[in-house]
């Protein structure tokens, strides 16, 4: 087993850092960032001071070595030492910025280190997920059982019919009817607004405030979710190891939870768990409907500025997200199912 | 006993007999049939995308406006004259607030447009994933774990972030390096790109699972007796028995294409106006939620029903091509 | 649509060789006696339209108004009043400043008793301070509005080189502080061109004000240093959602007078939402908290059918600084037939309409807003069709010998401007034009302007593309002098913002004959002639004189658009009426 855990975490390393390089190069693909960063207004000065700050004048090899130094010593900006050397002859020592590792770089548009940009949006995220998660889990899984416990008769059919159409309508359309119709015009709610979860005193504002972006994310996944489950349990009642249990005289109840639902678990398991790291890289279009400033916010502001250091740490940050997520979810697999961990 | 065996076996041979004559094929077609669900799709998908191909024709011929302007049917306050949007004779589903475009003949085109897309990205992702697939679930090996572990990454990218952060550059290096005349096509080949490269995952699963299935069957191993060669054995042998979940495959992505074409059209990223897609018609129609329900509706309509019975084909047709149980 | 810029309107108070702005302020107050006092107001916006809170960077109008009543007291401050011409007052500086030469040299002093939030005093070195932060490009954020018109005005110390406190050379620095500099709290500015309403301009705009430089830490671009009645709750300002403004404790009212921030609620709430519909179907809903709420953005059309009955009675029209209009080529289309057909040609009132018809805008003659005192239409546009005249037009391309000229239409892609391009294109080819259209991406590198201001256009072929302007202070210097003139006042610095490169040796005579000028009067007179002038030559074509339309909550009291808040909502007047 832990020859298996090692393995796979090797694999995850090895593929965090093919990540990076591949992203970095996909950014810098299209010449020196300085230019479409430089913004509405650019001059000359402005492209060159960019460049002076960030270090895009550096061959590209280079700036990928000061990326990794970053991430794993920390480093100072601006990048030019010359200009580092000219701020402490005129007095301003205090305006260098230390980034501590692990840097992922900084923001010249929003004068912070991508580290602080990603902690404040950490929250709004990490909340949506998280309450999205728990409702669409806890509810796809149980509509789903009902449907195919009921499987043929009419909430079999009013489920299958309402997933079909739930999944078909477009987040952001439904995000906009929650927003304007049922917060707003018809004040069957209070208007959604981000309140941070500090301490216990904070659980209910938090709650009311996540509750309608969380559930219009999770009626997406919801919808899915019940499908999966419905056929899942189908298919492994139909299995005869059901038929045997069945048959030995174990109740329906019994049968259904101990043994259909069991292996209806796993692969349920994988998509959840993929499903949720999904999320930790910011739901782009629910927050933008909400004006939540995750994640997600984040990134559609960064790519509107080419805040390139910004548009990296987010891809990195996602990616290993995921990446770590597959790693749990598989070990998890191997320790539920034998088998897995001799397959490969 | 004897004459209920025999009775049985009587019943039996005869119904052999009747079964015998029918191929996995029109098996397949009757049980297609009798799904009343999967048949209301079928037809429903059908008249889509006739209407899809009809479109351009309608358009050059003047009976479909999607471009023209009627200022005079807009009031004062940039929203269409008179109730429900502005539906009327000439424009059943109503006009555009602000400009005073005919509505149906916008979301009828722009079906045109994101079936294309659709089509064309989900043709892509198919090769891909097809090609890879079988690659994998035939060789095996080495091969395969470094297939994988590609799908592996490629799934473990953000893929929206991905696609809006890369916009500009892919965009501009398709038409600096590659010329393709800037605007929409540009923007239209990003879209299919995107589509392509990170939809060909779900296709190469499906196949590798296929073909490893189907590895295992004695034929297969019979003509590597006989000496025929790999490529050769790939696709006489292998591929004839991958219709079905192609096919499949194929069905359900759709859908899902013209869904994630709105969400590119809402982020900006898919292509732009005066050219209609259902995506970036959705996208100017979800700005007046309340000013302006009737031109909410309309769009979310047309693709919810689309989605919905491209969905319930697909469903339908991996039910009859491939009964499992109870579905 | 270019800059969101400030407009003022005011009198150029020159007049004779010494000039003393005058003390008292004119107008009634507005209601605001200590009874009103208390409450929280919510200023309602849309996210993602600040680009700073950094003095140095902060521009649109409507931020360098509210800012300048709530946190950042300046030299001098336009008051709270109705009337369309105020004079400014002393703010921070004891009076509106005093020049004995016309305008090349200007000198204030500073009041005692004024303090930062940290308890130090305002001395006359921030004030040099400050200013030498608007000549850092990285800090301004390239909006440009320092280092265009210190440029302008005091062109030896760009061209010294100097570039802000942390890069410039010594032997820039000391051009700078040749120019600009503070004894104890007498603070003097010397411009190489004479700048006769500079206060104006010191009023509005935020490159004059102080800065704390201990302050000063290189991550201050959404921090807030207050010397103003109130300071902000959070350590820093957000963006995407706003900040809240409390009391500040170090404030002294006796520093400051009730005709420029009278100050009464308790805390200034900023909300920022996703998008203008979200915020004004809560200001039409008027629930809870919004009641008290209130925003400095127009009514959009769309909303005009819900504007009824107890909704009407929370609106307010005024007139606005804002002027549209498109800027040709002058290196592109050179013949002024050509150019002037595609005025004749435009219909103004069907672009009107696609923006959101008469209370969005009416049809104008000129670049000049209707609000600017010494405003004349153009007489060069004097008879235009506001619906579009394309016979007319067309006869103009045939005397011009151009029947079918094709013509690149540039724009911002925006929703917005995608309803009003089919207008404009179609106006255009009924009159022979052959329109080809480019659409510059909102996130393209550079951005729209970005790409205007350049001779070349980045690469682009553009002939003609959108414009907008307010004058970035109360008088038509503001505008026919960026717009038109071929050359900021006798300085190869940079376009200023002739984003047409349009040049014509008559109008900048009449310019120049301005500038010489010392009567307000004749001032604006040979200014709205050059304009004339530049019209009959087909320089820009006109668009629209724009108006305001506010809705507020039920429980907002002294809602004033004035002068010194650009026409935006005041905040030094705002108060909670109680039940």
């Amino acid at each position: 087993m832990i020859a298996f855990i090692i393995r796979r975490v090797l694999v995850g390393i090895v593929m965090v850092v093919v990540m990076i390089f591949v992203v970095f190069s996909l950014f810098f693909a299209s010449g020196n960032p300085a230019i479409n960063q430089c913004g509405k207004y650019c001059s000359a000065e402005k492209i060159e001071e960019l460049t002076r700050l960030l270090g895009y004048d550096k061959p590209i090899p280079a700036q990928f070595g000061d990326f990794v130094r970053g991430l794993v010593v920390g480093r100072d900006y601006p990048v030019n030492d010359a200009y580092r050397e000219q701020l402490i002859a005129n007095g301003f020592e205090n305006r260098i910025i230390h980034c501590e590792a692990p840097c992922l770089g900084y923001s010249q548009s929003d004068q912070k280190t991508v580290n602080q940009l990603l902690g404040k949006a950490a929250g709004p995220t990490i909340s949506l997920a998280v309450v999205s998660f728990v409702i669409w889990i806890f509810f796809g899984v149980l509509i789903g059982v009902l449907a195919a416990v009921f499987k043929g008769k009419w909430l079999d059919k009013v489920v299958v019919g309402s997933t079909l159409v739930v999944y078909a309508l477009p987040v952001f359309v439904i995000g906009t009817f929650f927003l304007q119709y049922v917060a707003i015009k018809w004040e069957l709610y209070p208007y959604p607004r981000f309140e941070p979860l500090q301490g216990p005193e904070d659980i209910l504002p938090w709650i009311t405030g996540i509750f309608l972006p969380a559930l219009t994310l999770a009626l997406f996944f919801m919808a899915a979710y019940v499908r999966y489950t419905r056929a899942f349990v189908l298919e492994s009642m139909s299995e005869d190891y059901i038929r045997t249990a069945r048959a030995k005289g174990l109740p329906e109840r019994r049968v259904l939870f101990k043994h259909g639902l069991r292996s209806a678990l796993t692969p349920l398991v994988t998509l959840a768990g993929l499903d949720f790291a999904s999320l930790l890289a910011g739901a782009i279009i629910t927050e933008s409907v909400f004006n939540y400033q995750g994640m997600g916010a984040l990134a559609v502001k960064a790519n509107n500025n080419h805040d390139l250091p910004v548009l990296i740490g987010l891809v990195i940050v996602g990616a290993t997200a995921v990446i770590v997520m597959n790693i749990i979810v598989d070990i998890l697999y191997a320790y539920i199912d034998p088998r897995v961990r001799f397959a490969k | 006993m004897t004459n209920t065996n025999a009775t049985t076996v009587g019943v039996v041979l005869n119904s052999a007999s009747v079964v015998a004559s029918r191929s996995p094929g029109r098996l397949a077609w009757a049980r297609f049939l009798s799904d009343k669900k999967t048949v209301v799709a079928a037809v429903i998908v059908l008249i889509y995308v006739i209407l899809a191909i009809v479109a351009p024709i309608l358009v050059s011929a003047g009976i479909l406006n999607p471009y023209k302007t009627n200022q005079d049917l807009i009031g004062p306050d940039s929203l269409p004259l008179g109730n429900f949007g502005g539906i009327s004779a000439d424009h059943p589903f109503g006009v555009e607030p602000g400009i005073g475009r005919d509505v149906l003949s916008r979301v009828w085109y722009g079906l045109t447009f994101s079936l294309l897309i659709a089509l064309v990205g989900s043709f892509l992702a198919m090769m891909i994933g097809i090609i890879l697939g079988i690659i994998a679930g035939l060789t095996g090996g080495w091969v395969d774990t470094i297939i994988g572990r590609l799908i592996d990454l490629t799934l473990s990218f953000p893929q929206t972030l991905m696609l809006l952060a890369l916009s500009g550059t892919i965009i501009a290096i398709l038409t600096g390096t590659f010329g393709v005349p800037e605007g929409d096509l540009a923007r239209a080949t990003y879209v299919i790109l995107v589509l392509a490269v990170f939809g060909w995952v779900g296709v190469a699963r499906v196949i590798r699972g296929q073909v490893l299935s189907i590895r295992e069957r004695e034929y297969i191993d019979a003509s590597k007796l006989i000496g025929s060669s790999a490529p050769r054995r790939w696709f006489r042998e292998v591929l004839p028995n991958l219709w079905a979940p192609i096919l499949v495959q194929s069905t359900l992505m759709l859908p899902a294409y013209i869904s994630t074409e709105a969400a590119l059209a809402y982020l900006g990223v898919s292509v732009q106006q005066p050219t209609p897609t259902l995506g970036n018609v959705l996208q100017d129609a979800v700005r007046y939620p309340v000013a302006d329900f009737t031109y909410f509706i309309i769009p979310v309509i047309v693709l919810v029903v689309m989605v919905v019975a491209f969905n319930l084909l697909g469903d339908g047709l991996r039910d009859a091509l491939d009964p499992k149980g109870n579905r | 649509m270019k800059k969101r810029t400030i407009a003022r309107l005011g009198s150029l108070a020159v007049a004779g060789a010494v000039v003393t702005a005058a003390l008292t302020a004119c107008g009634p107050s507005t209601g605001g006696s200590s009874e009103n006092t208390g409450g929280t107001v919510t200023y309602l916006g849309v996210a993602g339209q600040w680009e700073g809170t950094d003095p140095a960077s902060v521009y649109y109008g409507n931020e360098l108004a509210s800012l300048r009543r709530l946190v950042y007291r300046g030299l001098v401050a336009f008051p709270i009043t109705d009337d369309p011409n105020p004079a400014p007052l002393g703010d921070l500086a004891t009076d509106a400043g005093t020049t004995e030469d016309g305008g090349l040299t200007w000198t204030f002093t500073i009041k005692d008793g004024v303090t930062w939030q940290d308890g130090s005093p305002v001395t006359g070195d921030d004030f040099i301070y400050g200013l030498s932060r608007s000549y850092d490009e990285t800090l301004v954020n390239g909006t440009g509005v320092g280092t265009t018109y210190l440029g302008q005005y005091a062109p030896s110390v760009v061209e010294a080189g100097y570039s802000g406190p942390f890069t410039s050379t010594p032997e820039a620095t000391a051009v700078f502080e040749e120019h600009f500099f503070a004894e104890g709290q007498t603070v003097t500015y010397k411009f190489d061109v004479a700048w006769p309403d500079f206060p104006y301009a010191a009023a509005t705009l935020f490159t004059t004000d102080p800065y704390q430089e201990s302050f000063d830490d290189g991550s201050t671009l959404w921090e807030i240093n207050s010397n103003g009645p109130y300071i902000l709750e959070e350590d820093e300002f957000d963006p995407a959602l706003g900040g809240t403004f409390v009391r500040n404790p170090e404030y002294d009212p006796s520093t400051d007078s009730t005709e420029l921030r009278e100050a009464l609620p308790d805390e200034f709430r900023f909300e920022f939402v996703a998008d203008s519909d979200v915020l004004f179907q809560r200001l039409v809903a008027d629930n809870g908290d919004d009641k008290a709420a209130f925003t400095d953005a127009n009514i959009p059309a769309t909303f005009y059918s819900q504007i009824t009955g107890d909704v009407a009675d929370r609106t307010m029209k005024s007139t606005s600084p804002y002027t549209r209009f498109l800027q040709i080529n002058s290196l592109t289309v050179t013949d002024p037939k050509v150019r002037r057909a595609l005025a004749v040609a435009l219909n103004q009132n069907g672009v009107i309409q696609a923006w959101g018809g008469e209370n969005w805008g009416e049809p104008s003659t000129t670049i000049v807003a209707k609000a600017l005192p010494g405003y004349q239409p153009n007489k060069g546009f004097e008879g235009l069709n506001p619906d579009g005249d394309p016979e007319a037009a067309a006869a103009l391309l045939a005397e011009a010998g151009q029947p079918n000229p094709e013509i690149v239409f540039a724009f911002p892609d925006t929703p917005t401007n995608q309803k009003l391009v089919p207008v404009i294109q179609q106006s255009w080819e009924a009159a022979g034009f052959v329109v080809k259209l480019n659409p510059i991406a909102p996130d393209a590198t550079p951005g729209y302007y970005g790409q205007m201001a350049d001779k070349d256009k980045n690469g682009n072929k553009v002939d003609v593309f959108f414009a907008g302007w307010a004058s970035d202070w109360p008088s038509l210097f503001g505008v026919v002098v960026p717009i038109i003139q071929s050359n900021p006042a006798g300085v190869q610095y940079g376009v200023g913002f002739n984003y047409g490169f349009y040049s014509n040796p008559e109008v900048d005579a009449l310019i120049d004959q301005a500038f010489a000028s010392t009567d307000a009067n004749e001032q604006a007179a040979l200014l709205a002639q050059a304009d004339s002038v530049a019209g009959a030559d087909g320089a820009y074509i006109p668009i629209a004189n724009q108006k305001n339309y506010f809705l507020y909550g039920s429980k907002i009291g002294g809602f004033l658009p004035d002068v010194a808040s650009s026409y935006y909502p005041d905040f030094g007047s705002i108060y909670v009426l109680e039940d």
